[in-house]
């Protein structure tokens, strides 16, 4: 379980630092490179943080879960495109590269801690035990 | 997995691909005055129904939830991609504008809200431009396909939010179909809104999924006061007739719970960035959540109108200064503005907009109904019931442009599914019986649904035959960028024009509308452009034409006419022209008198 933590933590800095890298390129490559760019680029700006900061919060209902790495990742990449327009400093690669450090940290804290504890009793989203 | 099963799985996986073949270049030439839906092509149709069968036949059978999931995001794609598949480029003028806006931001990295109040809320058009800018594409290369991810997006958050108040995972699935059907209105489109409305979602689904108790839960933490006192009161009778579902497993603990509530106070505060109505619109279905005494923390919508107006108070300073009239219109000015004046044009255009309204009377009158069922059996979920009809107190407060009806309609939506799909799930019944009543139920169940596809498809792509943007109409607006100087004075007849996705801030703009000025008239035009120094451009297109036929009820030849007057004015010069658009340039009277002497 905790080599499993570590492996996808590895994945998410990998994938936050390609997409740091990516995002820094002008040119175009063609149709699949383009494409394949949506795909690893756009998808960690819309899941990535998101992705990280759940892990941390070791939350068990996979709806739920879902939902707030969805939240995060979005609020991260307003405020931080916000910050870098208000301060003068904007840069768009700048701000691709702030949120995949941030993203970094989270997964390697999250690497860091020990796994959530079996949650036993009903399935996700079924009433509780001692519910009324 | 059984055979059923198995084929179903099949039919989904070549519907979509299969729905997205047949219908490209379907929606490039003529539509025809009822939209897309004269120009789709049988197969289409039939694709389309393949994931309403195979959710239908699910939900009363098996509940396989990969099969229900594949299900919803095939009708997703097909119902509110359709556009995007049938047409070559992205539909929508004001989707162009906001390209240009982002592109504005992208390239300058500044605000400029003197030419638009919607730079005063960057918060998407800075994220879309961070995001254009990492992916490698022009902002507008981002719009065909916005409205999908969008409606794509909305359904996780919905689903939470449906799980958790209905306790029911049939009304769940239920409730994403009717969202997606009854989602005619348009508001996922490259903007601000449909962003917000996302956060919106997985706002309310958080607070509903872990901040949510009985009422009474904590009698010791509860404040004194009259207000208190007769939320009290109220709370008391609303307890006896309603219902507030109970903690679901699993149950988030302190640290979880502290950290999802600072997760949300962020969450709010890029809502408030983004856009001007939506924080508001949360605020509100908090505080009512808060006097029904069912959410914990109370404080959180105080924390949420303080964020926003802190917002509009500091970042949008710029454009609340002398537009308080404008942000706080009466309900008289939301209800006339909003249905009223919009009841105007051709006939054909007429009718569209009376199936719309009647599509948003029946889902209001499906939940009604719900909500009746369920108080009658006292289990009305007052979380849900709270979450349909706090929306229309946006009425009292708001004008919003005249859009206040349809923003009602689109924040209302969610609860306004649930309840529905509360009454629906109880009409078909429980899936173990197969009596012959229930499968009377269950066969108009699918008889509904067939039926319904085709009104989604006036009510959402109606007004397809203007709002759709051909690559005649672009070219034309290529030329004319290319033939106006920087701080020329470009001109439309009606505002339905694909422009300004680039060089917003180097030209000044003006879009002509038919209560400003007659557009079957060429002299007042000359009158407007000729006050401009620096050069003055015209530009006619297919789209405006129509827009102003269709919404304005002019008549057919009116443009015609307007040529024709133009030509015989002398005062233009003929810069471009293709058959779907033509560029004139203003030239002075002094000019025009060389040319004819």
């Amino acid at each position: 379980m905790y080599r499993d933590r570590r492996a996808v933590s590895l994945i998410i800095i990998g994938w936050s630092l390609t997409a740091a890298v990516w995002a820094g390129f002008d040119r175009q490559h063609g149709f699949a490179v383009d494409h394949l760019r949506l795909l690893v680029v756009g998808g960690f700006l819309l899941a990535g943080p998101g992705l990280a900061a759940v892990r941390l919060m070791r939350l068990t209902d996979r709806l739920l879960a879902t939902v707030v790495a969805t939240g995060i990742s979005l609020l991260t990449l307003v405020v931080a495109a916000q910050a870098s327009l208000y301060t003068d400093a904007w840069s768009p690669p700048a701000v691709v590269g702030a949120i995949a450090v941030l993203t970094a940290l989270l997964a390697a804290a999250g690497a860091r801690r020990a796994p959530a504890p079996a949650a036993a009793g009903p399935a996700d989203g079924e009433p509780a035990a001692g519910a009324p | 997995m059984n055979r059923g099963r198995i084929l179903c799985a099949a039919l989904l996986a070549l519907a979509v691909p299969g729905g997205f073949w047949v219908a490209r270049g379907s929606g490039d030439g003529d539509v025809g005055p009822w939209g897309l839906i004269g120009a789709m092509p049988p197969v289409y149709w039939l694709c389309l129904l393949v994931p309403a069968a195979v959710f239908l036949r699910e939900l009363t059978r098996d509940r396989d939830p990969w099969l229900l999931s594949g299900a919803l995001a095939a009708q997703a794609l097909l119902l509110h991609g359709a556009a995007a598949a049938a047409e070559a480029l992205p539909r929508f003028a004001t989707a162009w504008l906001h390209a240009g806006f982002t592109n504005q931001i992208l390239v300058t990295g500044e605000l400029t809200p003197a030419l638009d109040a919607r730079f005063s809320w960057p918060g998407f058009f800075s994220a879309a431009a961070v995001f254009s800018s990492a992916v490698g594409v022009e902002p507008v290369a981002l719009l065909e396909w916005a409205p999908t991810v969008f409606v794509l997006a909305y359904l996780p958050p919905l689903a939470l939010l449906a799980r958790s108040l209905s306790g029911s995972v049939p009304v769940m699935w239920t409730t994403l179909w009717i969202f997606l059907v009854a989602n005619w209105i348009g508001q996922d489109y490259f903007a601000p809104q449909s962003l917000a409305l996302l956060m919106f979602l997985i706002a309310v689904s958080v607070v509903c999924r872990v901040f949510l108790e009985p009422p009474g839960g904590s009698p010791q933490r509860r404040p004194a006061g009259p207000l208190w006192a007769g939320a009290g009161r109220l709370r008391q009778l609303a307890g006896r007739w309603t219902t507030t579902p109970p903690p679901v497993h699993p149950v988030p603990g302190i640290r979880q719970r502290v950290a999802l509530l600072a997760f949300l106070v962020l969450l709010l505060a890029a809502l408030s960035m983004t856009h001007q109505l939506t924080p508001f619109m949360l605020a509100a279905t908090l505080a009512v959540f808060a006097l029904a005494g069912v959410l914990r923390p109370r404080l959180l919508p105080v924390i949420a109108l303080t964020v926003a107006v802190g917002w509009v108070s500091f970042g949008a300073a710029a454009f609340w200064t002398g537009h308080l009239r404008t942000m706080f219109g009466g309900a008289d000015e939301s209800i006339g503005s909003g249905v009223e004046d919009r009841l105007t044009g051709s006939e054909i255009h007429q009718w569209v907009l009376y199936v719309r309204i009647s599509f948003a009377l029946l889902v209001w009158v499906l939940a009604a109904l719900g909500a009746a069922h369920a108080l009658r059996r006292r289990r009305l979920s007052l979380p849900a019931a709270a979450l349909a009809f706090t929306p229309f107190s946006l009425l009292a407060v708001q004008s919003y442009g005249g859009e206040g009806v349809l923003r009602v309609y689109l924040f209302s939506l969610p609860g306004m599914s649930l309840l529905a799909a509360g009454l629906i799930v109880e009409l078909i019944g429980s899936r173990q019986p197969a009596v012959p009543a229930r499968r009377r139920r269950v066969a108009a169940a699918y008889a509904c649904t067939v039926a319904i596809l085709p009104v989604f498809f006036v009510a959402r792509y109606g007004n397809e035959s203007f709002e759709r943007v051909t690559a005649g109409e672009v070219q034309a607006v290529q030329a004319l960028y290319a033939a106006a100087p920087p701080g020329s004075l470009l001109v439309s007849v009606t505002p339905n024009l694909p422009w300004r996705y680039q060089g917003l801030a180097g030209y000044s703009y003006l879009s002509v509308q038919s209560d400003e000025l007659a557009l079957d008239r060429a002299a007042p035009i000359i009158a407007l452009m000729s006050q401009h120094s620096q050069g003055a451009f015209l530009i006619i297109t297919r789209g405006q034409t129509v827009y102003a036929e269709e919404s304005y009820d002019l008549p057919k030849d009116f443009s015609g006419r307007l040529e024709r007057e133009i030509s015989a004015s002398g005062r233009f010069r003929t810069v471009h022209r293709n058959d779907e658009g033509v560029v004139y340039r203003l030239v002075s009277q002094s000019e025009a008198d060389d040319v004819s002497g």
